[in-house]
């Protein structure tokens, strides 16, 4: 067979994929599984404490051990793209590989079955091609208790394995949540890293998110508290994560437009929320920002008068019953949307279906008509407009017909130059 | 023109779970969200999706509706012409598609479905109380041929996934007889080997590769039930639907190769050789939107030529 040479098509290579090794069996590890399928994939099951909506674009693969016998596999067989003594191949397939494994009993068992070593030598194998793989894949694994953990840690090959057992994620009834959410978060590091705009400099570790909590003192205080605190009670996400206010002024500004890709806005839309100057201002930079931004509708009037403000792009969570790991879970799949977009996007300059010298602008919604046209001032002005080729991109599905016309028509008054496409679009251009 | 680039255009979608899809990473839920994912592409670029898929309780058709409804677009044009972003043609017998009467009715604004009939020279047994038993299956078998002609008449282009191997109720596996009559009319095909099944299968022969044992063993049942009812059936014109011989369908794709198949579906043989292999769906995506684009931009060409 004819091994096709990827890195020369005009395709691009995917940001992410996401694994899930467990075995079906193990009924109390199925809802973490569910769990962490859903905050990739979005679902519109509410139970549990993960938001329901959109997912952020990745469909995790699900595998069962089983599966990656070799006795089961006929290595014979073309275009065989399972796991099996490929692993390296698979893992590699995307830009970054999220492996997540899930150790309950019957996995256990079989990965400590002494007649049938398959299970370890894959695991090993795995862990081995992700060491060495300078930060570009991660593997993640949740033995069901601190014993199983000991046993893990004690193989052959995965003795520098880290491994969480699941027993130490907070009561039982929030495991499953805060499982998907560290799997959301390392997803985002994988994102974030070899992007230079997701990287402050302020001494925080790279691939630190902030999020700045958009709110008004006079009624949202005790709100924004607890949601700082209860981030800063985890504590895996309290080093990377930072929940500071948005100062009045202009220097939050700029370090937003600096700073996308390391920054988020929560935006407490309390009753008196639009009232106030400053909250104004915040929502209408996030947006002209194109800023990745979570919506908290705290209102408590059955009924309310319709606002000019940008609100209408934005994912929104209620609270009603103290969720507030709902908050985090939708913040962590914005950011990890908004990094996985752009990292497309860069992969489509990289594969040459976006010519090298491409000025991209990039939203990882579909842009209002103020944040177009602030692209289209900053990309007239831009350094590079009489050299480069200027793109603005946003996600899939396009544009319905009308808006798509009308964003056509700014666009051509202010910045003639500019295309405005959608990665999918450029897929079937080329 | 950078906007819905691949309006006109039907593409017919051939994806169901295979023996090894499970061991692909692709379980029947993810199997649902991937077809999910693959007629939201074509349908966000403007093609229309048709399906010759029953509403079996599996999920897939309902997962897929929702692409409509996130994409309405005669809501946003106002043109009827726009709606109905997808069409489902169902096979005879009718009434086992699983949906009560008002839930089609609810999707009727959203989805066309069609139910077809028997071919005609079966006519007389369209509404005759069969039963059970081997007559019943050549009907069915026979019905599901004749949903595939149509599904070929009424598509631009078919897209490939997955697909049994094995237990199937047609003459051959369906993904199989829908993708040889794609050929037959020399219309562009995408063989996908995520799911594995009877789309690596294919694209085994593709690459080739000779038949394996077990599908012309598979094929003996089908087989002895066509030489027992062939001959009930009129009209000369079906005479070649009324064989079972799968060999033919394994040469037609072997006689096709790769250059072949790249010629009809536009991609080149790199890109189809990564068709074949991609491991991310992503990528598979991308592929097919690729393609097809090619061929919608070749189409207009030559209309705008005319």
């Amino acid at each position: 067979m004819v091994e096709a040479e990827v890195h020369d098509l005009k395709v691009g290579t995917p940001p992410l994929q996401v694994l899930i090794l467990r075995d079906s069996k193990d009924e109390n590890v199925g809802p973490v599984a569910d769990a962490i399928v859903r905050a990739f994939q979005g679902s519109a099951d509410a139970t549990g404490y993960i938001a329901t909506g959109p997912g952020v674009g990745v469909t995790p693969e699900v595998f069962e051990p089983e599966f990656l016998d070799p006795e089961l596999v006929d290595q014979e067989r073309l275009h065989d793209t399972s796991l099996v003594g490929r692993v390296g191949k698979k893992l590699d397939a995307a830009c970054h590989t999220l492996v997540i494994v899930l150790i309950g009993q019957r996995l256990h068992e079989t990965i400590h079955d002494r007649e049938s070593p398959f299970l370890r030598d894959w695991l090993s194998d795995c862990w081995s091609h992700v060491d060495q793989s300078d930060d570009r894949h991660r593997m993640l694994v949740f033995p069901r208790d601190e014993s199983m953990a000991e046993r893990f840690s004690r193989l052959p090959g995965l003795q520098y394995l880290q491994v969480w057992p699941l027993d130490k994620f907070d009561e039982y009834a929030l495991r499953a949540t805060m499982v998907a959410l560290m799997a959301l978060h390392h997803a985002r590091l994988l994102l974030a890293l070899p992007l230079e705009d997701s990287n402050p400099s302020r001494g925080r570790p790279q691939g630190n998110l902030r999020f700045f909590i958009s709110h008004a003192k006079l009624d949202a205080l005790p709100l924004a508290q607890a949601l700082r605190a209860q981030i800063e009670r985890i504590p895996w996400l309290d080093k990377f994560y930072d929940a500071d206010d948005l100062l009045p002024g202009s220097n939050w500004r700029r370090e937003l437009e600096k700073g996308v890709a390391s920054s988020l806005i929560i935006v407490l839309r309390t009753d008196i929320y639009d009232t106030r100057y400053w909250c104004q201002q915040e929502i209408t930079w996030a947006d002209q920002y194109s800023t990745p931004a979570v919506l908290v509708d705290v209102r408590t009037a059955l009924n309310n008068e319709s606002s000019a403000l940008p609100f209408t792009r934005l994912p929104v969570a209620r609270v009603p019953d103290g969720n507030l790991m709902r908050i985090l879970s939708i913040a962590l799949r914005e950011g990890v949307k908004y990094l996985l977009f752009k990292r497309r996007a860069e992969e489509m300059r990289r594969s040459g279906i976006l010519p090298p010298n491409t000025e991209l602008k990039v939203f990882s919604y579909p842009p209002s008509m103020r944040a177009l046209l602030h692209a289209c001032r900053s990309l007239v002005t831009s350094k590079h407009a009489a050299t480069a080729k200027q793109v603005i991109l946003y996600p899939d599905p396009p544009l319905p017909e009308a808006e798509h016309e009308a964003a056509l028509a700014l666009i051509a008054k202010f910045a003639p130059n500019v295309t405005l496409t959608t990665l999918q679009t450029l897929a079937t251009s080329a | 023109m950078t906007y819905r680039l691949l309006q006109g255009c039907y593409v017919g979608i051939s994806v169901s779970e295979s023996e090894t899809s499970s061991r692909r990473g692709f379980p029947p839920a993810q199997v649902n969200r991937a077809t999910f994912d693959i007629a939201a592409a074509l349908v966000g670029q403007g093609a229309r999706v048709v399906f010759g898929h029953d509403w079996r309780p599996d999920g897939i058709m309902e997962a897929v509706c929702r692409i409509a409804l996130l994409t309405t677009p005669e809501i946003l044009t106002g043109r009827p012409e726009d709606a109905h972003t997808i069409e489902n043609l169902l096979p005879w017998p009718p009434g086992e598609e699983y949906l009560e009467e008002k839930d089609l009715d609810r999707l009727n604004a959203i989805v066309r479905i069609k139910q077809l009939d028997l071919p005609e020279g079966l006519s007389e047994f369209q509404r005759a109380d069969i039963g059970k038993g081997p007559f019943k299956d050549y009907l069915r078998a026979r019905g599901l041929t004749h949903l595939r002609r149509a599904l070929d008449e009424h598509t631009h282009a078919r897209v490939c996934f997955g697909g049994k191997t094995r237990n199937y109720q047609g003459r051959y596996p369906g993904i199989f007889e829908e993708a040889y009559f794609t050929v037959l009319s020399r219309k562009p095909i995408y063989l996908a080997g995520s799911f594995g099944g009877a789309t690596a299968e294919l694209i085994g022969a593709v690459m080739g590769k000779p038949m394996p044992e077990a599908l012309e063993n598979e094929s003996h049942r089908m087989r002895e039930i066509y030489r027992s009812y062939a001959d009930r059936e009129r009209g000369a014109d079906t005479s070649g639907d009324r064989v079972v011989n799968p060999k033919v369908i394994w040469s037609t794709f072997q006689e096709l190769g790769l250059s072949g198949l790249s010629e009809l579906n536009r991609l080149s043989e790199k890109e189809n050789l990564a068709l074949f292999e991609s491991l991310v769906l992503e990528r598979t995506i991308n592929l097919i939107l690729a393609g097809v684009g090619r061929l919608s931009r070749a189409s207009r060409d030559r209309d705008s030529r005319e």
